[in-house]
């Protein structure tokens, strides 16, 4: 009885250690603990390095200032309206070049070759073109996730199989039904994985350009509290931002099992 | 009987990028299938089998030559009056069995509920409704053929093109779905043209054998098999199934090497 009941705490023990999740957690866990510790004692000074527990405290704070909260809803509508701007123009041309050898070698270099340029240098241009408020934001952020949709679309669609072409062409399927049956379905895993590297992609990009030159949104608060050298309130801003990339990150992911849930039981 | 399908002096050939000299995949061809006729077209590997059923259903285009399927000439691909199988099943895995089943009706702007009904008529004809609602990736690859060829039934059509559809199944499977489409193919009066390696599937099936020339794909010889169909096994056993079969075998005429590799 005795020895059946350290039995089960070894095995639960081990169990623990064998899972990845409690690593994870433990590190982050002792990391959080150092922070604090060598925040408190004064190690370095807690005005550039707040301890974490600061940092909460300051969310909460960031929360009751409107001004906070504005942002995050200009940062919100700037991603969002970039991103299906991107979303729908990488889509658009994305399936055609994937599905067209000739469209493909005729323009997909030139938008290899702007996928790997740093689109930080063409930012002061969007800010000349469409000013210092929301637009710019909306087409920086566009612009930047625009090249990674196409990218991984194009690539998507080239998973298709000669098969299913010659499927679509003997059953006589119209260029609609084609689209929505045969080519994005089996484009799903790459138009997925554009949609993610292209969602993050804006924000990247809406962040940058709101940190560069801007009056409103996440950018302009981080600018704002670090000019007050409030790096907790910084701080705090930065882990909202990181939590709802990991929140958006799972939603994303269970979307993209659901979708694919075919290929989930082909692996059963 | 009338005719459903007329071949005439079809030649295809392929040319091919820096070679003065065209392939000639065929040559000549005049073919022809009655109305509920089922006929098997047997010859060696790359005499041009594919290349007669694919030109036939529309998916490449004549050198030379005519298609004409009820009288009017088939110019590209029409689903109605030529439907493939394929040897690989080219199911949509996205798709459960009915929604691949009315796949080509989907195609031709048929509304739901009645494609639907049809599918699912075909699939009970192959004994099949009990799965319906599962995907390709949960049936087994006879099951999968089975619902490819009620794909290809649902579309009505007036000639049924088979290329090697049951080629990657296990030979006791294949001799079970070849009784189910001699009854299916009998019951529903439908005329089809059945390319395979199998000599006694092509025996099996047939109320005419087409033996192919090597490249350049000819007519050698045609067999008529005249036995009542739908056939059960039992015509297997029967003197004629192997008085026809090892006529085939001579006429094939392969290197005594290859001789095994002929009829499996
Ligand atoms: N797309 C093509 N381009 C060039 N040659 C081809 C093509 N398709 C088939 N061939 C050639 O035509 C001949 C007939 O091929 P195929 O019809 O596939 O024969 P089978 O189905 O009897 O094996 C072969 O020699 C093959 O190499
Ligand atoms: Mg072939």
């Amino acid at each position: 009885m005795h020895g059946g009941a350290t039995a089960v705490t070894a095995g639960w023990l081990v169990a623990a250690w064998n899972s990845a999740a409690v690593h994870r957690t433990t590190i982050l866990l002792c990391t959080l603990a150092l922070w604090e510790a060598i925040s408190r004692l004064g190690v370095v000074d807690p005005i550039f390095l707040p301890p974490p527990s600061t940092i909460v405290l300051a969310v909460t704070e960031i929360f009751d200032d409107p001004r906070a909260v504005a942002a995050f809803r200009v940062t919100g509508l700037e991603l969002g309206l970039s991103f299906v701007i991107a979303a729908v123009l990488g889509l658009a041309i994305g399936i055609p070049l994937g599905l067209n050898r000739f469209l493909r070698d005729a323009f997909l270099p030139p938008i290899l070759f702007l996928l790997s340029t740093p689109k930080a240098i063409f930012l002061p241009i969007f800010l000349i073109l469409f000013g210092i408020g929301v637009d710019s934001k909306i087409a920086y952020g566009a612009f930047s996730a625009f090249f990674y949709i196409v990218d991984n679309v194009v690539g998507g669609v080239g998973l298709l199989e000669a098969k299913r072409r010659r499927l679509a062409r003997a059953f006589g399927a119209p260029l609609r039904h084609y689209l929505v049956d045969i080519v994005i379905p089996s484009a799903l895993p790459g138009i997925f994985a554009g949609m993610w590297h292209g969602l993050r992609q804006a924000l990247a990009a809406v962040l940058v350009a709101e940190l560069f030159a801007s009056d409103s949104g996440v950018g302009y608060m981080v600018r704002i509290y670090t000019n007050q050298f409030r790096t907790d309130k910084t701080l705090a801003l930065v882990a909202v931002v990181s939590l709802l990339v990991i929140v958006a990150g799972s939603l994303f992911n269970r979307l993209e099992v659901r979708m694919n849930r075919w290929r989930a039981v082909a692996h059963t | 009987m009338s005719q459903a399908v007329i071949v005439d002096k079809l030649s295809v050939h392929y040319t091919i990028e820096q070679q003065p000299e065209p392939i000639v995949a065929l040559d000549e061809i005049d073919l022809s299938v009655k109305k509920g006729e089922l006929v098997t077209i047997i010859g060696p590997s790359g005499c041009g089998k594919s290349t007669l059923l694919h030109t036939i259903g529309g998916l490449i285009s004549p050198t030379s030559g005519s298609i004409h399927i009820d009288g009017t000439p088939l110019l590209g691909p029409d689903p109605k009056r030529a439907t493939f199988v394929f040897q690989e099943y080219t199911l949509l895995p996205w798709k459960n069995l009915v929604e691949n089943v009315a796949l080509g009706l989907k195609f031709a702007g048929i509304d739901r509920a009645s494609r639907t009904a049809r599918a699912m008529e075909q699939l009970k004809l192959m004994r099949l409704e009990q799965y319906a609602h599962m995907h390709p990736d949960q049936v087994s690859g006879g099951m999968q053929q089975r619902v490819a060829v009620a794909r290809a039934l649902a579309m009505e059509p007036q000639l049924i093109l088979m290329d090697e559809p049951f080629g990657a199944l296990d030979e006791q499977t294949r001799m079970m779905i070849g009784a189910e489409i001699s009854r299916i193919f009998t019951l529903e009066n439908r005329s089809a043209l059945f390319v395979t390696h199998s000599l006694d599937e092509a025996v099996f099936l047939a109320d005419r054998v087409i033996l192919l020339t090597t490249r350049p794909g000819r007519i050698k010889e045609e067999i008529i098999v005249d036995e009542p169909r739908p056939r059960t096994r039992k015509f297997l056993e029967t003197r004629r199934f192997v008085d026809i079969r090892s006529h085939l075998f001579a006429s094939l005429d392969v290197p005594a090497g290859d001789r095994e590799g002929a009829d499996t």
